[in-house]
């Protein structure tokens, strides 16, 4: 029989009980916090693979600008991770001197679009730290070319393929900046994680370029050096650190 | 968790997935003004707040997730006229100050102690105790009414 009220699982899933609270934790039935604990988390995981975060942040970004000039500031990440349990990196080649400024807005025929989620707690830059569990959406803008591959390698040699689903899929990527359909949550690979973003105007070898990847994760530079790759083929990265 | 608050309250899917956006709207509106302790009791009454507002602004159709919570209200406040002390909250709701409404939620819905409250919206345990009580004798008011 269920003795514990919903917001106070809630809570103690994020350790956050209030401390008038803490002695009806200790009157519960054994063992219902934790199966209800285990239980908020499997929904957890199942909305975010439902519902990549990305779509719903840009969704806030819009009502946010509709709304009338406040000073704003953003959320401290243990906010932001209460709520949307998720984190947002962007990875832009070919880019522009002005679309790196924090501000920055891309125009789509003629409709403005916020392409860069501000500060930490939110748009992850180049080597913040992350750890094992914390949930990314990647969001991408392949900067005119026609085809591209997300992936990314790891501290312990792993390579994974974001983009396209599998190695047999196209590779068309579609104009202007983009969400990966899915967010993924960050194993416990040591040091750190590092995403390409590989483009060309010519349809790209996606096992072939899988293998570039491991034979870099094998690397010992692995986390700076660069993806051995035909000429023609354009590569950007973004590191993220696991200390 | 604010997915599922919404959800709880408004008792639709599609309503709540767009009061979660509102909920983070006000949070990053009011960010500059907000400690960061414990954000998960400040998102709690945020959504509270931000579904609570939604239902007292919409003309509610019987089969909305909203009748459920005013259900559970009025089954707290008087189990033996559930349907008529239901129909009175919404009533009483629409006048009532928002911390009132809120109140009630977090203590009849929510189950919280009078003290768990008084720490959630900020109040003393006896302000939270007037504010109950004021609401049980409107709602009485009410019910005796010609």
């Amino acid at each position: 029989m269920t003795t514990l009220p919903d917001w106070l699982v809630e809570r103690a899933a994020l350790d956050e009980v209030p401390s008038a609270s803490r002695a009806r934790l200790d009157q519960a039935a054994p063992g219902e916090l934790a199966a209800r604990v285990a239980a908020l988390r499997e929904d957890n995981a199942r909305e975010l693979a439902a519902y990549p975060p990305g779509p719903a942040v840009a969704q806030i970004e819009d009502r946010l600008r509709e709304r009338p000039r406040r000073r704003r500031r953003w959320l401290a990440p243990a906010l932001v991770a209460a709520g949307l349990a998720a984190a947002a990196i962007l990875i832009i080649p070919h880019a522009p001197a002005h679309e790196t400024d924090e501000t920055e807005t891309t125009r789509v025929k003629g409709r403005a679009r916020l392409i860069v989620f501000k500060q930490v707690g939110d748009h992850l830059r180049a080597d913040d730290a992350v750890r094992a569990g914390d949930v990314i959406q990647l969001r991408y803008n392949a900067g005119g070319a026609r085809y591209g591959v997300i992936a990314s390698i790891d501290g312990a040699g792993g390579v994974t393929l974001h983009f396209p689903a599998t190695p047999e899929a196209t590779t068309d990527v579609e104009a202007g900046t983009r969400s990966l359909p899915e967010a993924f949550a960050l194993d416990d690979a040591p040091r750190f994680e590092r995403f390409f973003l590989v483009t060309a105007n010519e349809p790209l070898d996606v096992p072939g370029t899988l293998d570039a990847l491991r034979t870099l994760a094998r690397r010992g530079d692995a986390a700076d050096a660069v993806l051995d790759l035909p000429p023609a083929i354009h590569q950007a990265s973004f590191r993220l650190r696991k200390p | 968790m604010v997915l599922r608050r919404c959800r709880k309250l408004l008792g639709d899917d599609t309503a709540a997935r767009d009061a979660m956006h509102d909920v983070f709207v006000q949070v990053l509106s009011h960010a500059d003004q907000l400690a960061d302790q414990a954000p998960s009791s400040l998102l709690f009454r945020i959504a509270t707040n931000v579904c609570l507002n939604r239902l007292r602004t919409k003309r509610r159709r019987p089969e909305d997730g909203g009748d459920g919570v005013l259900a559970e209200i009025a089954e707290a406040t008087d189990p033996a006229a559930r349907s008529a002390a239901r129909a009175m909250l919404d009533t009483l709701f629409r006048s009532e100050p928002d911390t009132t409404a809120l109140i009630a939620v977090l203590h009849l819905v929510d189950r919280m102690t009078l003290e768990e409250v008084a720490d959630e919206v900020g109040m003393s345990v006896s302000g939270v105790r007037k504010r109950l009580a004021r609401l049980r004798t409107k709602l009485h008011a009410m019910e005796v009414a010609p």
